[in-house]
C-alpha cells in the first residue's frame, strides 16, 4: 500500500506545493496543508490552504490516517510542536525540512560568513531550543545546501541535502535579447536587509550615470506577477550577503536568465563545478555590473547554461527520487 | 434555536446499523429519561458525514489526504434519505416520543482541488438534491430542514466567493447556512457579510497545551459581542483533557446569562470512530442540565 504522505504546515517559497505535486506525479499519495498565507500566494492543487486552528483540530485524524509527516520550517501541527511526541508514539514516520531563518543562528553565521546578516524572526536561543525539542523524536532533517547544513548537523541523526525543487518544464526559457534596448536588471528584495539590496541600489544609481539601465525592483507582488517581470529581465540579482541561492535564483535560471548572487566559497565548492551564477558581493557588485554592461554578449551563454543547470540539478523529476529515497530510510 | 447537537455518521452504515446501533446511540441525545420521565434533550441536530465505504472523507482537512469523489458524495445523500437510514431513523424516534418539530442541519461536502465554477456547480447540485429529497420524503412530516453547515472550519481567501455564492443560493431557497468557525478563523468577523445565517465558534481550549481557559473566556465574550454562537466541545482525543468539558458547560451557562443568543453547538471531538458518550457517561446529565437551564 502507498504511504500517505502529509506535508505541513508552512508553504515556503512554493516548495511544499512543488514537492507534493512532484510526489503525486510520481504516483505517491501526498497532500500539503499550509497555514502561512502571504502576498506571494503560492498555489498548488496538492496543497490545502488552512490555518493553525483548523490544523490543530484535525490532529487526531492526521495521526490515524497519515503514514509519513514531512514538516517544514521547524513547525508541526501544533504551534509549540506538542504534537511531535504523539506522532512519534503512534509510530509514524517524520522528517523536518528546514529552510533558512528557522535554523540560521547569528553566532554561527558570524563564524561562517564574512557578511553579517540581519537577525531573523527567532533568537539563537529559541532556535537551539526548538532544534533540541524537534530532534528528540525526529531523526531525519532536510536542508537545501551546504550553507544551511552546519546549522542543523549537530542536532539530527541524519541530515540530507536536497536542492530546491523546480518544475522546470513550466518555465519557457526567454534568453536575454541584447542590443535593441537598455539592459533590464531585476532585483526582488523580499527582505532588503537580508538580500543586501542597498548595495544593489547604490551600484545601479552610480552606473545609471554612465550606462542606460532599465532597473526594476520587484516588491509586494504575487508570485505569478513577479514571474512575469522576471521573464522580461536580461539579468536578475538575487542576494549579495547570504552566501547561497534560493528559489528566486532557480526559477530565474529556469527562465534562461543569468543570475547574480554571492555564493560563499565553501558552498560553491559543494555544488557542481558548472554552477553558472555570476559571483558578486557588496564590494564587487558595481564592478560586476559594469563588466556586464560593457560586455553583455556573454549573458546569452550564461542564460542557456543556467537553464541546463537547473534541468540537471533542480527539476522535480531529479528531486523527487532523492526525496523518496530519503523517505525509504526513515 | 438554542442548543444543537452535532452527530457524525459513518457512511458505510447499513439500514440495519442505523436502526439498531446508530439509533441506540442517538436516542438518548434526543430523549432524556429522568425523574420527570421522558423529555426532549436536543430538538436541533446537525448531521455530519464520516468516512465513506472506501475510507475517504467528504469534508474537513482530513479529506485532503483521502478525498471522496463526487460519486461518493451520493453515499452521504443515501445515508440521509434512503429508506431506513439516518433521517428515517431519527424522525421515527422523534415521532415516537412526540418531539416535533425536529430541526435538522446537514453538513456539506467540501470540493477539493477543482475550479471555482465546477465547485459551485457540484455543491449546488448536491444541496439541490438534498432539498428536493427532503420535500419529497419529509415535506409533510412536520419536521424542518433548517439548512446547511459549511464543510470546513477555515475559509481561506480562495473559498470566499464560493461561500458567498452558495450562501446566496441557499438563502434564495428559503433555507439557512451555518459556519462552525474558530475564534481565530480568518473572515470570522465577516460571517454575516459572507452570507451565513449563523456562526458558532470553537475557542481552541482543550485543557492541555498552549490554549488556556482564557481562550474559552475570550471566545465567549467575542461571540457575545459579535452575535455569534459558541461551540461546547467534549474532546476525547490526544489534545483534550476530559475535565475541560466542565469548563465548556460553565462557559455556555455564562454565555446565555450574559446575553449570548447565538446557537450553542455541542459536539464530540474526535468523532472519527463514532465514539459518542452515552447516558452512563458523567457528561450526559451535566449536558442535560446546561441545555435545559438546570445548572
Amino acid at each position: 500500500m502507498k504511504l500517505r504522505i502529509i506535508h505541513a504546515p508552512s508553504e515556503i517559497a512554493g516548495q511544499m506545493g512543488m514537492l507534493c505535486d512532484g510526489l503525486r506525479t510520481a504516483g505517491a499519495h501526498a497532500v500539503g496543508y499550509n497555514w502561512f498565507q502571504s502576498y506571494l500566494r503560492y498555489r498548488s492543487p496538492a496543497v490545502m490552504q488552512t490555518d493553525a486552528y483548523e490544523l490543530a483540530l484535525s490532529l487526531d485524524t492526521f495521526i490515524r490516517i497519515g503514514d509519513l509527516f514531512h514538516f517544514h520550517n521547524g513547525n508541526s501541527f501544533l504551534t509549540d510542536n506538542a504534537d511531535i511526541p504523539f506522532i512519534h508514539a503512534a509510530g509514524k514516520k517524520m522528517i523536518m525540512h528546514h529552510w533558512g531563518s528557522d535554523v540560521r543562528t547569528s553566532w554561527r553565521t558570524k563564524k561562517l560568513n564574512r557578511y553579517g546578516l540581519p537577525p531573523g524572526y527567532m533568537s539563537d536561543k529559541d532556535i537551539h531550543e526548538r532544534l533540541v525539542r524537534l530532534s528528540r523524536h525526529i531523526q531525519h532533517a532536510v536542508v537545501q545546501d551546504a550553507e544551511l547544513y552546519p546549522h542543523v548537523k549537530d542536532y539530527y541523526r541524519h541530515v540530507h541535502i536536497v536542492p530546491v525543487a523546480c518544475e522546470v518544464r513550466r518555465f519557457r526559457p526567454v534568453y536575454p535579447v541584447l542590443g535593441s534596448r537598455p539592459l533590464r536588471i531585476v532585483h526582488a528584495p523580499t527582505r532588503p536587509a537580508f538580500k543586501g539590496s542597498r548595495y544593489v541600489e547604490a551600484a545601479i544609481t552610480s552606473l545609471k550615470r554612465q550606462y542606460p539601465i532599465d532597473y526594476i525592483s520587484v516588491q509586494k507582488k504575487s508570485h505569478q506577477e513577479a514571474l512575469r517581470i522576471y521573464a522580461s529581465a536580461d539579468v536578475i540579482i538575487d542576494q549579495l550577503l547570504c552566501g547561497s541561492y534560493g528559489v528566486l535564483t532557480v526559477e530565474a535560471m529556469a527562465m534562461g536568465k543569468p543570475v547574480i548572487a554571492y555564493i560563499r566559497e565553501d558552498v560553491r565548492r559543494s555544488q557542481p563545478a558548472e554552477l553558472p551564477i555570476i559571483q558578486a558581493d557588496p564590494q564587487s557588485i558595481h564592478a560586476v555590473l559594469r563588466g556586464i554592461l560593457q560586455q553583455p554578449d556573454r549573458l546569452q551563454v550564461i542564460g542557456r547554461a543556467s537553464r541546463v543547470y537547473v534541468e540537471r540539478r533542480h527539476d522535480t523529476r531529479v528531486i523527487i527520487p532523492q526525496l523518496q529515497a530519503i523517505y525509504n530510510q526513515i | 434555536m438554542q442548543h444543537l447537537l452535532m452527530m457524525e455518521n459513518a457512511l458505510a452504515a447499513s439500514a440495519h446499523d442505523m436502526q439498531h446501533r446508530w439509533s441506540s446511540k442517538a436516542a438518548p441525545w434526543l430523549v432524556h429519561t429522568g425523574a420527570q420521565g421522558k423529555t426532549v434533550f436536543f430538538a436541533d441536530w446537525i448531521l455530519s458525514p464520516g468516512a465513506t465505504g472506501k475510507g475517504n472523507f467528504l469534508n474537513g482537512l482530513r479529506g485532503g489526504i483521502r478525498p471522496a469523489s463526487p460519486a461518493e458524495w451520493m453515499e452521504w445523500t443515501q445515508l440521509l434519505f434512503n429508506k431506513g437510514m439516518a433521517l428515517d431513523t431519527l424522525l421515527s424516534l422523534s415521532n415516537r416520543y412526540g418531539i416535533k418539530p425536529l430541526s435538522l442541519w446537514i453538513m456539506l461536502p467540501y470540493c477539493y482541488e477543482q475550479q471555482e465554477r465546477v465547485r459551485l456547480k457540484a455543491l449546488l447540485e448536491w444541496a439541490g438534491t438534498v432539498r428536493s429529497l427532503w420535500v419529497k420524503r419529509f415535506g409533510l412530516s412536520g419536521h424542518r430542514l433548517e439548512g446547511f453547515v459549511w464543510g470546513r472550519e477555515a475559509i481561506p481567501d480562495g473559498d470566499i466567493q464560493l461561500v458567498q455564492a452558495f450562501n446566496e443560493w441557499v438563502r434564495n431557497c428559503g433555507l439557512n447556512t451555518m459556519w462552525l468557525a474558530n475564534y481565530g478563523s480568518t473572515h470570522v468577523q465577516e460571517w454575516n457579510r459572507i452570507g451565513f445565517t449563523h456562526v458558532s465558534i470553537f475557542s481552541n481550549y482543550t485543557g492541555k497545551g498552549p490554549y488556556t481557559k482564557q481562550w474559552l473566556d475570550a471566545a465567549m465574550s467575542y461571540a457575545i459581542i459579535h452575535h455569534m454562537g459558541l461551540q461546547s466541545v467534549y474532546g476525547a482525543g490526544l489534545r483534550f483533557e476530559e475535565s475541560s468539558h466542565g469548563d465548556y458547560l460553565n462557559a455556555v451557562a455564562s454565555y446565555r446569562l450574559s446575553g449570548g443568543e447565538g446557537p450553542v453547538v455541542h459536539r464530540f471531538i474526535p468523532c472519527s470512530r463514532g465514539e459518542v458518550p452515552g447516558p452512563s457517561s458523567p457528561i450526559y446529565e451535566a449536558m442535560y442540565r446546561t441545555v435545559h437551564g438546570g445548572g
